[in-house]
């Protein structure tokens, strides 16, 4: 069977019908069903100062914890730093749940990036370390589906089923199967963290 | 469907809270969304109440909605996240049961199925693919978007795409080639 062949076969399964009246009533169920207009988020200029203060609070919280986190990690370079702190990430996520896309650590500090809306679905989180060629390292906690820049190229990380991590971008590939295979002239660690967050 | 000057005089209007403008929105897509639930669940009555969780969302949303997009796109893109965060949220609610069934040593066997709409051998083919890339396969094949098109949707890049649809013909063709078996 060819992709045509496939294609026809794929599109011949008709949507089962369903009766005139239902068409007609569903717009007027799911409106029954809207939030009140009062109850829909709006950037009111009355919100933005009490908004700005808790999130200002909580990314205060989140720099002094990763501090912590980090100064212990120099005081003691057998102990995991950062991004391997379990429970620095859970709190993370706890704070911004389902927002998080990724959590970064580069020579810079530590970056989050967020969704502008609670959508990034639950998915196997995931811990990478990639290293240029030229010596820039980084290290992020991100989940399966989600994307990472690498050399400002978006790059998508995914699970396997089996553990495995895969690392997909336009002209690279990278598989934890594989881990010394160099993707362009990065070089990557990442392993799934789905049994201890 | 409805024209985009339309669409747009909606949208605004759902904007300011007109609850009778976001109805013709539903309107208007609400054969699209209910498509792509139904090809996602390949049951009639999840299919309905995804399409309907789909819609509110979108008017929880609609304040983010800029307008740089298509409003079908923006829309049908919540509608796909919409349909993976259920299949998480299926697939909990079944490890549950099935902890319970197991505990109450029910015979899961005897319970009934769920899925009479889907018996059509290709429905049952389709939801034989994980969650991704039947989605990949739905917005490609009965929706007739592009790699690209398709990439911005779902929130990858079109080689993960590409991958995809790639993983997911090659399981359909097995499971519904002349020799393959779909049991």
């Amino acid at each position: 069977m060819n992709d045509s062949e496939l294609n026809n076969l794929l599109k011949s399964v008709p949507m089962p019908p369903r009766p005139e009246s239902y068409w007609k009533d569903f717009p007027g169920r799911v409106a029954t069903l809207l939030p009140r207009p009062s109850k829909i988020r709006r950037p009111a200029a009355w919100r933005l100062p009490r908004l700005s203060w808790s999130y200002g609070f909580a990314l205060a919280c989140l720099i002094f914890g990763f501090g912590v986190g980090l100064w212990q990690g120099r005081s003691h370079p057998d102990q995991m730093t950062g991004l391997e702190d379990k429970k620095v990430v859970r709190e993370v996520m706890a704070l911004f749940p389902n927002r998080v896309q990724a959590i970064i650590q580069d020579e810079k500090g530590i970056h989050l990036v967020l969704s502008d809306q609670p959508n990034v679905p639950a998915s196997t989180p995931i811990w990478v370390r990639a290293c240029s060629s030229h010596g820039n390292c980084f290290t992020a906690v991100t989940f399966s589906g989600q994307q990472l820049q690498f050399d400002g190229q978006p790059v998508e990380i995914l699970a396997g089923r089996n553990g495995n991590v895969m690392v997909v971008g336009t002209r690279m590939f990278w598989t934890s199967e594989e881990p010394d295979r160099a993707a362009e002239h990065w070089r990557i660690r990442a392993r799934t963290l789905n049994d201890t967050l | 469907m409805a024209l985009p000057d339309e669409n747009k005089h909606w949208v605004l209007q759902s904007q300011n809270g007109d609850h009778a403008a976001f109805e013709s929105l539903i309107r208007a897509h609400q054969h699209m969304i209910h498509s792509l639930t139904f090809r996602m669940t390949g049951s009639l009555a999840d299919a309905e109440d995804l399409a309907q969780e789909t819609f509110i969302r979108a008017y929880q949303q609609i304040q983010s909605y800029r307008g740089t997009a298509k409003f079908s796109s923006w829309l049908y893109r919540i509608g796909v996240n919409t349909c993976l965060n259920w299949r998480q949220r299926e697939s909990r609610r079944s490890q549950i049961h099935d902890t319970w069934a197991k505990s109450a040593e029910l015979d899961l066997s005897r319970l009934a199925t769920k899925c009479d709409e889907s018996e059509h051998p290709v429905q049952q083919a389709l939801m034989k693919l994980p969650p991704k890339q039947r989605a990949a396969i739905i917005l490609t094949v009965y929706d007739g978007l592009n790699h690209a098109e398709a990439a911005q949707i779902l929130g990858c890049s079109e080689t993960t795409v590409s991958w995809r649809i790639f993983a997911a013909r090659k399981k359909l063709k097995q499971l519904l080639g002349k020799g393959g078996k779909n049991e």
